[in-house]
């Protein structure tokens, strides 16, 4: 019993010490960019630098917050990671169950060619994706990014859509259609509600690739009024003759602080695993 | 069940954004041609009413960088009420992604009408050729008027394709309270490399501050990129090299120049007389911390170093500003950088572009750039008026513009080779290897470049 | 019997309409500009002349042949093979840990991501900060926790450089392998380990043969997810050494960007693209046939 119990006090000093180091490797940075956007720029160039600003400096987040450019910015990231996130959540989900409970032919091949899509440098696909988008009208519109960022998580969601309806049973789904509910009530009503961390990892991830988009939303939009995060960050604070840090450090505060409590809402979701179903295995 | 509401409501909310977005889809490849509703509808009444209302796309990145902003809007501001037909739609990009985009943009069909570039831009653009040649749209008068230094730059197989706009030679900033801390004049820079290099040995020689930040005499770029090899263009001048001849033919590894521009930095490392690994943001940062006694840069040193310092004005007394000390070549020998402004090939309002530069090209736009940014001209008649040689500052630049080469651009893929020459000088200051074998290592790539 | 096979027709309808909305998606927007660069790259095109004519295979001769191709090659493995297998191995341990019963465990889930939502250009330029060899406080740390003397020069030193971009790739990317291993781990049902626990197996035990196998499908998919998105990495190169010093981090994305929009030669660059998305499907094949073998029961 006493060996059991100290077993149990050594694992949880073993966890939450991993714990504690790895969150202190991780949370770092991000303290610097608190600590940076805390201080005026020509404070940084000092040895050994400075732990805590001397003194309270919210210069920087005042000039983010007046800046009408900053709001538009923000706003249009939003509008784009948000339509790009259901977009891919709703398609992966289809796809995915698609290629997990159907078996077609060339269903592998049709995988591995969705999969190379993301094999080719975006770089040298620039002037044909800038042409493409440009016949379509497309160009200076939130549909071209939420295109382009939706195309790019894709292939990833709806491989990991698919590993999740993997794990899923068959009988469970082929039950429920015995009871004479259709495929895709099947589909709703069964399969998803037992998939939610699989969605919610999906959503993070396609919320995310299109929040941190730059060559995109760089190259498909050029008025200032589309412009989005990062390439209006790079246009504010990272000029021709020097960087603005303690802005950009600022506007990256701004910036992820609401993330924060979409990740705090949605982390929630991650509980209710396959435990929660009752699914026989 | 919350799950179908769920995903009916993702279903229409994507429908929705959708359609929100296709039919807010901006008509950007025929805009240009269409009359522009809301900003030029106050001034329609003043405007001639047989004059087309055209609006064109102006592609720049002083738009929204804070220095220029400011400036920017005024001078656009200036343009519109003097040409109420045309309005001015500003694009944009940002400064390290610029001439990609452009070449993006233009290649795929969709140029803007105007383009603000930079000497490493411009070749690239006419190569593309998605720019026209200026003479006849700017008239004799102005590529008359070009500076001479300047006239080489902007000149491509005998055709004027960029307007030269605001020259940007560079100068020796010196700081003042080091060099008194050094023991040496504060109002006497040196006007001799050689003198340089004793200046800045002394000034090395404190080490630190109070604070414990560390002291270097000179700062020279020293991170592979484009500008460190523009920087070591500037070293090997003054050491009496050259990076073309006047056929175009390389012969940037003749001579001494090259070994006796890398023997020079490495000597600085060597020293530790400036920081190894920084590029030129880190180095006006640090002048602005008072941590380098000298920096070599362009006359937005004062504007960059004011805000920086978090000084403001008050930092003017801290530093003086000089020509480039004179070396090998028994002149102040030194580089300047140029924003130009060109007119694309594709553009339908070509004479309202022109119209457009010429009006940053005039008196009224220059002294207003130059009372915000301090900002010279590339033309004759502007860069010798009063109102833009109001003070020392002024003049010193305006002065060292006659010492000032141009980069020898003519081939599109200078910048490239500028890339690969940083090499040279990141393995003289971090290595030990001789420096001919440096040379050796590293010219043939710079060659390969200007084969063909 | 007629009735089953209708029945399976009628189920392979159904699953191509499920398909078929993401088919179109990547065709209309992929499909299109990727035939295209695979064109080009049997062209001589360069930005700088009006002419591009068919040169069969000179191109992909020429970019084979030179060093500069290997040479970036090279990079880009040792840089993508190194941080998959950190991100691999930190994702895991975090994933366990914040899958275990421990205190604050939504808000802990949270903040980890985090880093994930700071946008790569400005985690760049703050890293430029940090690591900078005269103020950075990365020497600071090192200094005076007595690891090291002499204050380092991490993005101008080349053995160093590429470990300081490694080092901010894995910062910036571990919370997404975090969270897609969670979800993993909540995908498995607690009752094996219910009966794992009842036959006596320790924690250890139960890792090895419960867990990782269950695993094994996310995290192929997560380690595949991690080899394309770093293959791809441009930006952190482009804003923190920009391929140097000398060439000590030009990884293929560099090159390309260089041959692309420096050297203007669009052929080469659609040419080293199409040798690298081989090179990446090498890779991807073994890891997606893991991700999606059949699950046997």
């Amino acid at each position: 019993m006493t060996a059991t119990h100290i077993k149990r006090v050594y694992r949880h000093f073993l966890i939450y010490g991993l714990l504690i180091v790895l969150l202190a490797l991780f949370l770092f940075p991000i303290y610097w960019i608190i600590n940076v956007s805390l201080q005026p720029n020509n404070e940084l160039f000092r040895f050994p630098p400075r732990w805590l600003p001397s003194h309270l400096f919210l210069g920087s987040y005042k000039a983010v917050l007046s800046s009408a450019d900053f709001l538009i910015f923000y706003k249009n990231t939003f509008l784009v990671a948000s339509g790009s996130t259901l977009l891919c959540v709703v398609v992966s989900i289809l796809a995915g169950y698609g290629f997990s409970k159907f078996r077609f032919p060339a269903a592998s091949l049709m995988l591995v060619l969705f999969l190379s899509t993301q094999m080719f440098p975006a770089v040298t696909l620039l002037i044909g994706l800038y042409s493409l988008y440009s016949s379509l009208h497309l160009l200076n519109t939130y549909t071209a990014l939420i295109l382009a960022s939706t195309t790019t998580a894709l292939p990833f969601c709806i491989m990991l859509m698919k590993t999740f309806f993997d794990h899923i049973s068959k009988e469970l789904g082929e039950a429920s259609e015995i009871d004479g509910t259709s495929q895709l009530g099947t589909l709703i009503r069964i399969i998803l509600p037992l998939s939610t961390p699989g969605i919610t990892a999906v959503s993070i991830y396609t919320f995310l690739v299109a929040w941190d988009d730059f060559l995109f939303g760089l190259t498909l939009v050029s008025d200032l009024n589309k412009r989005t995060l990062s390439p209006g960050l790079s246009l504010q604070f990272l000029g021709e003759f020097s960087y603005n840090w303690s802005g950009a450090a600022a506007a990256a505060v701004i910036a992820t602080l609401p993330l924060l409590v979409v990740f705090l809402f949605l982390q929630r979701f991650m509980v209710a695993g396959l435990s929660a179903g009752g699914v026989k295995e | 069940m919350k799950f179908k509401q769920f995903s009916m409501v993702s279903m229409s909310l994507i429908l929705g954004t959708t359609l929100a977005a296709c039919s807010s889809n901006s008509n950007t490849s025929n805009n240009k041609a269409l009359p522009s509703n809301s900003s030029t509808a106050d001034t329609s009444t003043t405007s001639d009413a047989s004059k087309e209302k055209v609006e064109l796309t102006f592609a720049n990145w002083i738009s929204t960088e804070d220095a220029t902003k400011e400036a920017y809007n005024q001078l656009i501001e200036g343009f519109e009420s003097t040409h109420p037909n045309i309005t001015i739609k500003s694009l944009g990009i940002p400064f390290n992604q610029y001439k990609d985009q452009v070449l993006v943009s233009a290649t795929g069909g969709n140029a803007p009408d105007i383009m603000m570039a930079n000497q490493a831009f411009t070749p690239a653009f006419v190569g593309a050729s998605i720019v026209q040649p200026l003479q006849s749209l700017l008239g004799e008068t102005i590529a008359n008027d070009i500076l001479p230094s300047s006239k080489a730059g902007v000149t491509y197989d005998g055709q004027l394709f960029a307007a030269p706009w605001t020259p940007h030679p560079n100068a020796l900033f010196w700081n003042k309270t080091l060099f008194q801390k050094a023991g040496l004049d504060p109002n006497t820079p040196p006007t001799t490399w050689d003198e340089l290099l004793k200046n800045a040995e002394k000034i090395a020689a404190l080490k630190a501050d109070e604070n414990g930040n560390p002291i270097y005499g000179i700062g020279e770029a020293t991170k592979t990129g484009s500008y460190t090899g523009q920087m070591l263009y500037r070293i090997g001048l003054s050491h009496g090299g050259k990076f073309v001849d006047d056929q175009g033919k390389l012969v940037f590894g003749e001579g001494t120049a090259l070994t006796d521009s890398l023997t020079y930095l490495r000597g600085l490392a060597d020293k530790k007389l400036t920081p190894i690994g920084a590029e030129i943001k880190d180095l006006r940062g640090m002048f602005a911390n008072g941590s380098l006694g000298f920096l070599i840069d362009g006359d937005f040193g004062r504007n960059n170093f004011r805000t920086m310092s978090g000084k403001g004005e008050a930092f003017d007394n801290e530093w003086g500003v000089a020509l480039v000390p004179v070396n090998q070549t028994g002149r102040s020998e030194t580089i300047f950088t140029e924003h130009q402004l060109l007119i694309s090939k594709a553009t339908t309002h070509a004479d309202a572009a022109a119209e457009f530069v010429k009006y940053l090209l005039s008196k009224d736009a220059l002294v207003l750039y130059h009372k915000l940014n301090g900002v010279m001209s590339s033309l004759t008649s502007i860069s010798s008026l009063p109102e833009l040689n109001e003070d020392d500052y002024a003049k010193l630049f305006n002065e060292q513009m006659k010492t000032a080469s141009p980069f020898p651009t003519a081939n599109p893929k200078f910048d490239n080779a500028m890339n690969e020459a940083s090499s040279l000088t990141v393995l003289a200051t971090t290595t030990k290897d001789d420096i001919s074998a440096i040379i050796a290592k590293v010219l043939p790539n710079i060659q390969a470049l200007y084969q063909k | 019997m007629t009735i089953r096979w209708s029945r399976k027709r009628k189920n392979q309808l159904f699953g191509l309409i499920l398909i078929l909305p993401a088919s179109l998606l990547l065709s209309i927007t992929i499909l299109t500009p990727l035939f295209r660069s695979i064109y080009t790259s049997f062209l001589d095109d360069s930005l700088l002349s009006a002419l591009h004519p068919w040169n069969h295979f000179a191109n992909y001769k020429a970019v084979l042949s030179s060093g500069a191709f290997y040479h970036s090659l090279q990079v880009t493995l040792t840089y993508v093979i190194s941080v998959v297998v950190i991100e691999l191995l930190v994702g895991i341990a975090l994933a366990l840990i914040l899958h275990s019963n421990i205190i604050l465990r939504g808000f802990f889930r949270s903040i980890i991501l985090i880093p994930w939502a700071i946008p790569t250009i400005v985690a760049s330029v703050i890293f430029l900060l940090i690591y900078n060899s005269d103020y950075g406080v990365l020497n600071q740390l090192l200094i005076s926790s007595g690891l090291i003397n002499e204050k380092l020069n991490i993005l101008n030193d080349a053995s160093l450089a590429l470990i300081g971009i490694m080092g901010i790739a894995v910062w910036k990317q571990t919370p997404l392998m975090t969270i897609m291993i969670l979800a993993g781990l909540q995908g498995i049902s607690k009752s094996i380990y219910e009966a794992a626990t009842i036959d006596g197996a320790g924690a250890t035990r139960s890792f090895f043969h419960i867990t990782l196998p269950a695993l094994k499908p996310v995290l192929a998919n997560v380690a595949l997810l991690m080899t394309v998105t770093n293959f791809q990495m441009f930006t952190l190169f482009y804003s923190l050494t920009n391929g140097g010093p000398v060439d000590a981090t030009k990884s293929l994305a560099i090159l390309t960007y260089e041959t692309a929009f420096q050297k203007y030669d669009l052929g080469q660059g659609a040419t080293i693209g199409v040798i690298w998305m081989f090179v990446l499907l090498l890779f991807s094949i073994p890891l997606y046939r893991i991700a999606h073998r059949p699950q046997e029961s």
